[in-house]
């Protein structure tokens, strides 16, 4: 049906999914708060459509479009259903409750209407381009792609995604397989073998990210503070090559960061819908690259530990219990990759083994001066992971509580995880190369954490300086109530 | 919500002017890949390190039929004998299984090297997309 129309067609799929799986809380509901959720709803039926299908791939069958129709209808149904027959006082525990925008000033609206429409140039710009541009990196034509349409064609051939006997098996056999699905239900859609339809994809997922982003926040930070920190994340020139570079890190860092969103929602105002949001996004995190399972590991803990005096065993708990359903999700496909002996190139037990063996060489410092330096570097990441350093200090500071710094304590075991992997399973001689091919990438996880962290941050120093103000202006806060 | 919106309809409304004028709109042009800010191509085909001949090989993909393909290119070459012509071959070529083993072949593409028809193999057919590209289909 052609490029861009066959990308819209599926993409247009996954939102009626996603939107059939809200219905349950959307029910009700005004329709411009349907519309609000749009990007919330796609982030939804691009995540669990591509994760079920996987598990179809595992269970012999094919991802061709017909298992797609068959997969978007059983869970929209299924969707329905939920919101059909579940009695009203059970529905009104995950209902949405949209919140007002908190009031600002007129220059605040000024900012937030202006930064708010150049992130829409930016996203209109990078559609077009998207569909504009065959993608740079090879792996998108080497291993991804090529992946899903032989699943799609073949089934879950062993001879090529399993190293064995006298086939040539994929690269890197161990990475799930949720982006291959995906780029070949796009390809199918246009017709024919169309790289720039991976593009086109990344660029509609960056713009569901972003929209998905603003809903649930929305209401929660000031609309100024949003905009202008989704401004500086979405304008990172960075994240828009990579946005046109047709590889899986920023479908994995969208998705880890969607799940962080999610994750703030309900620690901080237990909202089921978020909970629930937070084992959908998480499933597809683990689903897309190896590193997805650990780093939603790490986002985990981080918030266990940060946030156990403020949510409280039972939502964090419940928190746990949404990561495990994650994962369980993708226990099929880690269940056929122990089976058929491809291990994964993050092997905790190999990385153990070389840090008892005092292995280190030089490896450990090469990486991490590498990593620092792609994280921190202004021309393509503009100032977002110094800019939410500095602002954590001065919220910890405005708000006289540590929680803030989580921002940079998750940056740190991030950054920690990474020099790990590349002193693990790198050896001496390779370790530049492949700090050089590809630690730009994998750097963007926590670059669009730490891009999220922004409007929090400043929302929290602008929250503590107005609870301080009439303090400060001599009167007492009773009157202000 | 009215001054808001109109700031970003005003807002919105320079930037995408500015985008078809010379100087500010260099940004947003190379985001877009139109115009004086296009630096990638725009070609459904994959991008390689080493040239190929993308309408031979997606001739060759037509052709195919099921079965197991062998790629054949120069070894002196090895990103294009070893990357970039198996991996391109096998995006084209699904569903036709890449093997590395000759004999096991129904299909075999000669890219570029000399003879086209290696010894030891009998062709049923080939098929000459361009001087020195050609695909075989192998009688087993």
């Amino acid at each position: 049906v052609g490029l861009v129309a066959g990308v819209l067609v599926v993409n247009l799929a996954l939102l009626a999914v996603g939107y059939a799986l809200l219905a349950v809380a959307l029910r009700g509901a005004r329709l411009r708060v349907w519309i609000s959720y749009g990007g919330v709803a796609l982030a939804t039926g691009a995540a669990l459509v591509p994760v079920a299908l996987c598990v179809v791939a595992v269970a012999g069958g094919r991802t061709n479009p017909a298992a797609f129709g068959a997969v978007a209808a059983t869970l929209a149904v299924l969707g329905l259903a939920l919101a059909t027959l579940l009695p009203a006082r059970r529905r009104a525990l995950i209902a949405v409750r949209p919140r007002p925008a908190p009031a600002e000033g007129r220059l605040a609206d000024v900012v937030a209407g202006a930064a708010g429409a150049a992130l829409v140039a930016i996203l209109i710009a990078v559609l077009i381009g998207g569909f504009r541009t065959t993608p740079w990196l090879d792996d998108s034509w080497f291993q991804w792609l090529p992946k899903g349409m032989a699943l799609d064609r073949l089934g879950l051939d062993a001879r090529l995604f399993a190293p064995s006997g006298p086939f040539r098996t994929f690269a890197n056999p161990d990475y799930p397989w949720w982006w291959s699905i995906v780029t070949d239900l796009d390809v199918r859609a246009v017709g024919a073998v169309d790289l720039r339809a991976l593009n086109g994809q990344l660029g509609v997922l960056l713009t569901a990210f972003v929209a998905a982003t603003m809903r649930l926040l929305w209401g929660r930070v000031r609309p100024s503070l949003l905009c202008c920190g989704m401004l500086l994340l979405v304008a990172a020139p960075e994240l828009l090559r990579q946005t046109q570079g047709g590889g899986a890190d920023v479908p994995v860092a969208l998705f880890v960061g969607l799940t962080a969103v999610a994750v703030f929602v309900w620690l901080r105002d237990g909202e089921l819908l978020a909970l629930a949001l937070v084992a959908v996004f998480a499933s597809a995190a683990i689903q897309i690259k190896d590193e997805g399972l650990p780093q939603i590991a790490i986002l985990f803990a981080a918030a266990t530990v940060v946030a156990w005096g403020s949510a409280g065993p039972r939502r964090i708990g419940l928190l746990w219990l949404a990561g495990t359903t994650a994962l369980s999700a993708a226990l099929p496909w880690l269940v056929w990759r122990r089976l058929h002996d491809v291990p994964s190139e993050l092997s905790l037990g190999d990385g153990l083994h070389r840090l008892t063996a005092f292995d280190a060489g030089n490896r450990l410092h090469d990486a991490v001066v590498r990593l620092v330096h792609d994280a921190f570097a202004p021309r393509q990441w503009l100032v977002i992971v110094p800019l939410a350093l500095v602002l954590s200090v001065g919220a910890a500071l405005a708000g006289r509580r540590l929680l803030p710094l989580a921002v940079g304590l998750v940056l740190a075991i991030e950054l920690l995880f990474w020099s790990w992997v590349y002193w693990s399973t790198a050896s001496d001689a390779d370790l530049q190369y492949r700090l050089t091919t590809s630690a730009y990438r994998v750097v963007v996880t926590p670059i669009v954490l730490a891009g999220l962290a922004l409007p929090l941050l400043l929302e929290a120093i602008a929250g503590a300086a107005r609870a301080r103000r009439p303090l400060l202006q001599g009167r007492h806060p009773a009157k202000i109530a | 919500v009215a001054l808001p919106a109109a700031t970003a309809l005003v807002v919105l409304a320079i930037l995408l002017a500015t985008a078809f004028l010379p100087g500010p709109g260099a940004a947003l042009r190379r985001v877009a890949n139109v115009a004086s800010g296009r630096n990638d191509p725009d070609t459904p085909d994959p991008l390689t390190t080493a040239p190929l001949d993308l309408h031979s090989l997606r001739r060759a993909a037509a052709i195919i039929g099921s079965g197991a393909f062998y790629v054949r290119a120069p070894a002196a070459s090895p990103q294009l004998s070893a990357h970039d012509l198996p991996g391109v071959a096998t995006l084209l070529f699904l569903p036709a299984r890449p093997t590395t083993e000759l004999r096991r072949a129904d299909w075999i593409l000669s890219y570029g090297v000399r003879p086209l028809v290696p010894h030891g193999v009998v062709a049923r057919r080939i098929w000459h997309l361009a001087p020195s590209i050609a695909l075989l289909e192998v009688r087993h």
